[in-house]
């Protein structure tokens, strides 16, 4: 109704700005159990009807970002390809035979497999297909299912940033500042390693007491079982390989990634059409199409802040907390991120971050700004570990229930977020400015 | 009088143990054989944590079928293999297999059952973590069952099971 009608500025960035606080809020108590993507379009169309954003210039921030957009389909598809191959059963059984039938080495391999994974085929791979794998082997070894349930959810994070393609937050802040891969490596590389070694070291000292002894290794099925077609699990494993490569090659030389991603999808489809595996319901059970929305909505709300010059005013507010030094910025831009993902769930967070970043752009110095980029993809990346949940709002539900004499596992795991992501990020984040 | 019906709460590792401990309490020479069940409780929490995990990953909380059958399957598997092992230390023992929440479940089977004594161990040495003694070594399904049982509960500490079972049966 507005369209017709123009208002002060003032009263547009209020408006915008209350629309935005409102939908995150939403995200983050997710009211009636709503569904965020529902809540994050809903603003957007808010701001929209209400003429705070024009349609064109809504269609041209998500025509802008289809890199991203792209690069979440071709990442899911894969990951999916790779499952119906069998590739997660394999790698998780070699891995059990590979641990010499000791619980403690098991729960080692797990750790390095998810690394894997998440490296390449991303967290969401990991967290989503590999821990329900690993939840079906252990039940049949007999081991306890939390240790390892939580070690393949942890390291799903952890191990987030070994390359930009190991989670879509990477490419989400790539996107808008184009960092090559040898300073993403440089950067990243070893803050990655040093925090996926305190991981597993926290992780061994926790549960010591569960992962000692060891497992009959009768009750393992053998890989063979895993396959179920030899062809089609060999011609995956192939071509995954062929876009690992294609993934380093395309970082070191600027090619958008969800080129690669699809291009590896849409191999994989043909491979999985010759051997008679494509089973499109599957598919589309491992793809989040909720996604795209709750990131198209996020990307016109964030867009529509940034017009009224609030998101400027963030990143003012950021740099001032930093006093302007390396350290000030990676400190702040990592804890602000962590703290942030926790509160409104990482892709929000990396949004609203990455655009009030770009805002101050000329405003700081080239260190600086490297500073904060890499401390945003690193605190966007590990701070889900601290609840897991992704919300506050959750853990208090959970401490409620604590209070009834209910015994809850996302509890534990809340326990467990405190105890070593702290931890983590200060190490990670040391090591950031060390090596910036 | 009427005969003891004794719940024996199984939990993956503890088999040989209540056994042990059946054995000793109640020789078959003594003439005063109980009657025995055998609990397995799939425990369901888990699950709970990987709906979660999905639901942060911005997916449907359930997973999908093929996995889910996957999952339960080997649940099922395992279930039946613990309790067969757990018949063959407690011979002509009822197996009942539950699943959900094991503190819940246990309470709810030994009514069910018409259980009149509950056997379980302190705190299962795989399961969870904490100390075998002192404060705290009792485990949250121990204490829940301890607390909420309306039958007398018999506790197997860690120390004292691993004993008898190396003095083997009496």
């Amino acid at each position: 109704m507005f369209l017709l009608v123009p208002l002060p500025a003032l009263t547009r960035t209020l408006l915008t700005a209350l629309i935005a606080l409102l939908t995150l809020v939403g995200i983050m108590t997710r009211p009636f159990r709503w569904n965020e993507a529902l809540i994050a379009l809903a603003g957007a169309a808010l701001l929209l009807l209400l003429g705070l954003i024009s349609p064109l210039v809504a269609l041209q921030t998500l025509l802008g970002d289809w890199n991203v957009f792209l690069f979440f389909l071709g990442m899911m598809a894969l990951s999916a390809f790779a499952d119906q191959a069998g590739l997660f059963d394999w790698l998780a059984i070699v891995a059990a035979r590979l641990a010499r039938q000791r619980a403690r080495l098991l729960l080692l391999n797990v750790f390095l497999i998810g690394s894997l994974i998440s490296m390449v085929l991303s967290n969401d791979a990991t967290a989503l297909i590999l821990t329900p794998v690993v939840y079906t082997l252990v039940t049949r070894l007999r081991l306890p299912v939390i240790p390892y349930l939580f070690a393949c959810t942890f390291i799903a994070d952890t191990a987030s940033f070994l390359l930009p393609v190991s989670n879509p937050i990477n490419i989400l802040v790539l996107s808008r500042f184009q960092l090559d891969l040898w300073t993403f490596l440089r950067l990243l590389w070893i803050p990655a390693l040093a925090v996926i070694a305190i991981n597993i070291g926290v992780f061994c000292w926790l549960y010591r007491r569960e992962v000692r002894g060891s497992f009959d290794l009768k009750r393992l099925p053998s890989p063979e079982e895993a396959i179920k077609v030899p062809g089609y699990f060999r011609y995956c494993c192939l071509v995954l390989a062929a876009v690992a490569v294609a993934y380093v090659l395309a970082s070191a030389n600027g090619f958008p990634l969800s080129c690669v991603a699809l291009a590896g999808a849409l191999l994989l489809l043909a491979g999985a059409l010759r051997w008679h595996q494509f089973r499109p319901r599957e598919l589309a059970e491992h793809i989040s199409w909720s996604l795209f929305g709750f990131i198209a909505g996020m990307f016109i709300i964030v867009q529509a802040v940034e017009e009224t010059g609030l998101t400027r005013l963030f990143g003012e507010l950021l740099l001032r907390l930093s006093g302007g030094s390396t350290l000030g910025a990676v400190l702040v831009g990592t804890l602000g991120a962590a703290l942030g993902t926790n509160l409104i769930n990482n892709v929000p967070m990396a949004v609203v971050l990455t655009a009030s970043l770009q805002a101050l752009h000329g405003q700081l110095a080239p260190t600086t700004q490297l500073a904060f980029v890499a401390a945003t993809i690193f605190g966007c990346d590990l701070g889900p570990n601290l609840t897991t949940v992704g919300s506050l709002a959750t853990v208090l539900w959970l401490l409620i229930l604590r209070q009834r004499q209910l015994d809850i596992s996302g509890l534990d795991y809340f326990k467990v977020g405190i105890l070593v992501t702290p931890l983590m990020l200060l190490v990670g984040a040391v090591l950031i400015w060390l090596l910036l | 009088m009427s005969t003891l019906r004794l719940l024996g709460c199984l939990d993956g590792v503890n088999a040989e143990v209540l056994g042990q401990a059946i054995s000793q309490l109640w020789p078959s020479a003594s003439g005063q054989q109980p009657q025995v069940g055998l609990l397995y409780v799939i425990d369901t929490r888990p699950r709970g944590e990987l709906e979660r995990r999905r639901e942060r990953f911005w997916r449907p909380p359930h997973l999908p079928l093929a996995r889910q059958e996957q999952l339960r399957q080997a649940e099922r598997e395992t279930a039946q293999e613990i309790l067969q092992e757990g018949a063959r230390y407690v011979r002509g023992a009822e197996l009942l297999q539950r699943e959900g929440r094991a503190e819940q479940e246990i309470l709810r089977c030994a009514q069910e059952w018409g259980a009149t004594l509950i056997v379980l161990c302190a705190r299962s040495p795989r399961g969870e973590r904490g100390p075998e003694q002192g404060p705290a070594s009792v485990g949250h399904v121990a204490r829940f069952v301890l607390d909420h049982a309306s039958c007398p509960v018999l506790l197997l500490r860690g120390s004292w099971s691993l004993a008898s079972a190396k003095e083997g049966p009496a």
